[in-house]
């Protein structure tokens, strides 16, 4: 009988034996780590007292919040399925998932959206700013939850999508021991924090979202230095980088094993000026520094031909964009001629106020548009500063020209332009009654097609006029392993791991 | 002895004392708002002033130093800007990571110098002195932070034998500890081959020899003894410079120490840390060149203290 047993011939069992290792090694492998490095280290463990980018990314992976930021700028839901505005332009109503559950067991309520929200604004924490108009958040029922505000507030969703979701009971029973477990609703379970080390996010099993996250384990490396980053990532022990200088994405491009991603940021690098004291006190001074600076020849050559030259504030690709202002040509002659004009034949000498670091090519920057201004009659003295006393004297005002760059954390333009020239906390003296009126429309509607005229209204009024000199949008540069799979680069270089996996 | 010791630890508050008081009139006068550091780009100056007064930062400044010292005296020195926790514990939980790392490195640089530094002075102007020199003389002339990424280009992204950065194993502590004892040991290699050298001509060398002491006995016993103290007064003073050398290296290799920690601290003006860091490695080295200095006598049974 025995001989009717299939025998499986002699040199097959090699074959048959990789086969079977091959397929628990594959099965095995499915436990996945990613690991990515930023050189942020983090501001705060309360995700709600911070609006740092670095932390704002990972808590995105332990909470989640009542809406989304989609591409494009659409508002997506989260936890909250669906929402609408009142006719009075001033209450929001959020219908909330009764199916969501934090870390701890305890189900998702409308009682913790209210406890959020409270402990922010009564907190004092760093993200009331954005809550500002807020008057009230009251709890209909476990499941609907509505917010009013002073005044119509048109990027009130993009504020609402920062807000990280905090369990109640948690919070309320474990103090400053909160921090050491870090109990949200999100795709990941918060593992551990080991300060100016990393961050260890260990998979949600019982996520909401069915299929997500991909992988079982995310790490994220704070590395200060970026020659030590690059060692990281081209000895496979990184598999993800952030933030990447034009000069180190120069270096990685040539490498086989990681591939440099190259997208359109929400950044945009501007000079301001003082038009309080002389010389910008004349407008047509201002107009000579944009036909000063050859914003083409800091593109190409010290971004590498990956940033774009700026004609205004709102970068391509976000609401408000204006596509048909003309970017300023490098013209030293008409540059001269309006000094002339303006009663400075002979030139003026300025002093431009920067940082050593903060933002990438920040130095060269500065000397590139020291070196081409001087041709186009400005004699710029650099006050290039450590990052500390840099803030100090721009809050202060210490400048005749200040060298900044702003990313839009909140994805919309109504902040930058509220704060930097509304609110001018930079000091720059700027008040236009014109402005102002503008402003007032843009920031009570709530229509994108009427948001999107008025960003371009505004826009074109300060178009070549005090007290901006819009520069260029950076490019937001991440090296990727070239075994990651699903990894999508964002235009605020955020770190968004929940859809990625190795091959 | 005991009243020497006592002397010595009260000079020592002294100085610790000293220490903090410049370390905070530093911090404060030296431009930079931590206020301003701690929220977004885009605060406004309402904001920025309010948490000032939250912090106590409108307080003139001897009233901050006041209640800085009336803390400091119950062991309170303040609470950290960033960590959501007690200052003194964000110092003391990254001060073991600095520790590790300077001890691994002093002993590397005894491990490698006194060995050499013999074999130099007793194969004096042959091959092996040269070469023991040359060595000395690049350990001191190789900045670290640019050695630091030499060793991790070569040993770890190129021949792949120790992880690039972090830690977690003995095999993380190898490339920094190499780097931050390389000046070390190339300072104690000088020493301990000049030291001997001078010895070897004295009179109670001849002696020992003239005795019909084997060479080994003679180096050993009695030579090598005397060059034990301006060794160990070379390394009282060195271990102040390792402290302030891992904050090069940490940095370099993201090894999560104390050195890193001030830099961080420093850089977001994060003032209750710097003070607390700064106090914590004042104390540590008083106290360590305390006990070098009570070791003399141990050594050398000519110093009393009485």
């Amino acid at each position: 009988m025995g001989d009717r047993r299939p025998r499986i011939p002699r040199r097959m069992i090699p074959w048959a034996l990789a086969t079977v290792a091959a397929f628990v090694l594959l099965t095995s492998a499915a436990a996945q780590s990613i690991v990515a490095a930023d050189s942020n280290f983090e501001r705060s463990p309360d995700p709600n007292n911070t609006f740092s980018l670095t932390d704002l990314y990972i808590n995105r992976h332990i909470y989640d919040p009542l809406v989304e930021i989609r591409e494009g700028g659409e508002i997506g839901p989260m936890l909250a399925n669906a929402w609408h505005l009142a006719d009075d332009g001033l209450t929001w109503t959020f219908e909330l998932r009764d199916d969501v559950s934090f870390h701890h067991g305890t189900p998702f309520t409308a009682a913790d959206v209210q406890f959020t929200f409270d402990r922010i604004v009564e907190g004092g924490m760093a993200q009331a700013f954005l809550f500002r108009d807020l008057v009230e958040v009251e709890v209909v029922d476990d499941t609907t939850v509505t917010f009013r505000t002073s005044r119509p507030a048109g990027a009130f969703l993009t504020s609402i999508a920062m807000v990280s979701i905090v369990p109640a009971d948690a919070v309320e029973e474990l103090g400053d021991g909160f921090y050491d477990v870090r109990y949200g609703t999100g795709p990941f379970r918060f593992a551990e924090h080991r300060p100016n080390e990393d961050w260890v996010l260990e998979r949600n099993d019982d996520y909401w979202r069915d299929g997500l996250p991909l992988a079982d384990r995310v790490v994220v490396r704070m590395i200060f230095e970026e020659a030590t980053a690059q060692a990281g990532i081209q000895a496979g022990e990184i598999d993800i980088l952030t933030a990447v200088s034009p000069d180190l994405a120069l270096v990685l491009e040539g490498s086989g094993d990681v591939d440099v991603l190259y997208v359109p940021s929400f950044e945009t690098t501007y000079l301001q000026v003082k038009v309080t004291s002389q010389p910008f006190d004349d407008p047509r001074v201002v107009e000579a520094l944009n036909y000063a600076i050859d914003r083409s020849e800091i593109t190409e050559g010290l971004w590498l031909g990956r940033a774009e030259p700026a004609a205004a504030y709102v970068p391509p690709g976000m609401l408000g964009h204006h596509d048909e202002l003309e970017v300023f040509p490098y013209d030293p002659e008409r540059s001269r001629a309006l000094l002339a004009e303006a009663g400075y034949p002979d030139g003026v000498t300025v002093e431009m106020l920067g940082p050593t670091a903060v933002w990438p090519q920040s130095q060269q920057v500065q000397e590139a548009i020291q070196a081409q201004a001087a041709a186009a009659g400005f004699d710029i003295r650099l006050n290039m500063l450590e990052t500390a006393a840099y803030v100090q004297n721009r809050n202060d005002g210490n400048y005749d020209v200040l060298y900044i760059s702003s990313i839009a954390v909140t994805q919309e333009g109504m902040r930058f332009l509220t704060e930097r020239l509304l609110d001018d906390v930079h000091a720059s003296g700027y008040k236009d009654d014109e402005f102002e009126r503008l402003m007032s429309e843009l920031l009570t509607a709530t229509e994108a097609a009427q948001q999107q005229e008025l960003f371009e209204a505004v826009q074109e009024h300060l178009y070549g006029a005090p007290p901006h000199v819009y520069l260029y949008h950076p490019p937001a540069i991440y090296a990727v392993r070239t075994d990651v799979v699903g990894f999508q680069p964002r235009p605020d270089r955020s770190l968004y791991l929940w859809e990625t996996t190795k091959e | 002895m005991a009243s020497y010791a006592l002397r010595r630890v009260l000079q020592g508050a002294l100085v610790v004392l000293g220490v903090a008081f410049i370390v905070f009139m530093l911090m404060h006068l030296a431009p930079g708002d931590p206020a301003a550091m701690m929220l977004h780009d885009g605060a406004s100056p309402q904001e920025v002033a309010a948490l000032r007064t939250r912090l106590g930062l409108d307080r003139t400044l001897h009233v901050q130093f006041g209640a800085f010292v009336a803390g400091a005296v119950r062991g309170d020195l303040g609470r950290s800007l960033y960590h959501e926790r007690p200052a003194i514990q964000v110092v003391l939980h990254f001060l073991p990571a600095t520790f590790t790392l300077a001890f691994a490195a002093l002993g590397l640089a005894l491990v490698i110098a006194v060995p050499l530094g013999i074999l130099s002075a007793l194969r004096r102007d042959t091959i092996w002195d040269y070469l023991g020199m040359g060595l000395a003389v690049l350990g001191q002339a190789m900045p670290p932070f640019w050695l630091g990424i030499v060793l991790i280009f070569v040993f770890s992204v190129e021949l792949r034998w120790f992880p690039t950065s972090g830690t977690g194993t003995f095999r993380h502590l190898i490339l920094p500890a190499v780097t931050l004892s390389a000046y070390l040991t190339a300072l104690l290699t000088r020493l301990v081959r000049s030291s001997l050298l001078e010895v070897l001509d004295q009179d109670f060398v001849r002696t020992a020899h003239s005795k019909g002491l084997p060479r080994r006995v003679v180096v050993v016993k009695h030579a090598l003894r005397t060059t034990l103290i301006p060794l160990v007064t070379i390394i009282g003073i060195q271990l102040g410079d390792l402290l302030a050398g891992a904050l090069v290296v940490e940095t370099v290799f993201a090894w999560p120490g104390v050195g890193r920690l001030l830099i961080q601290a420093i850089g977001s003006r994060d003032f209750p840390v710097v003070q607390a860091g700064v106090l914590v490695i004042s104390v540590v080295v008083v106290v360590l060149n305390i006990a070098v200095d009570l070791l003399y006598a141990y050594l050398d049974p000519r110093i009393s203290y009485a």
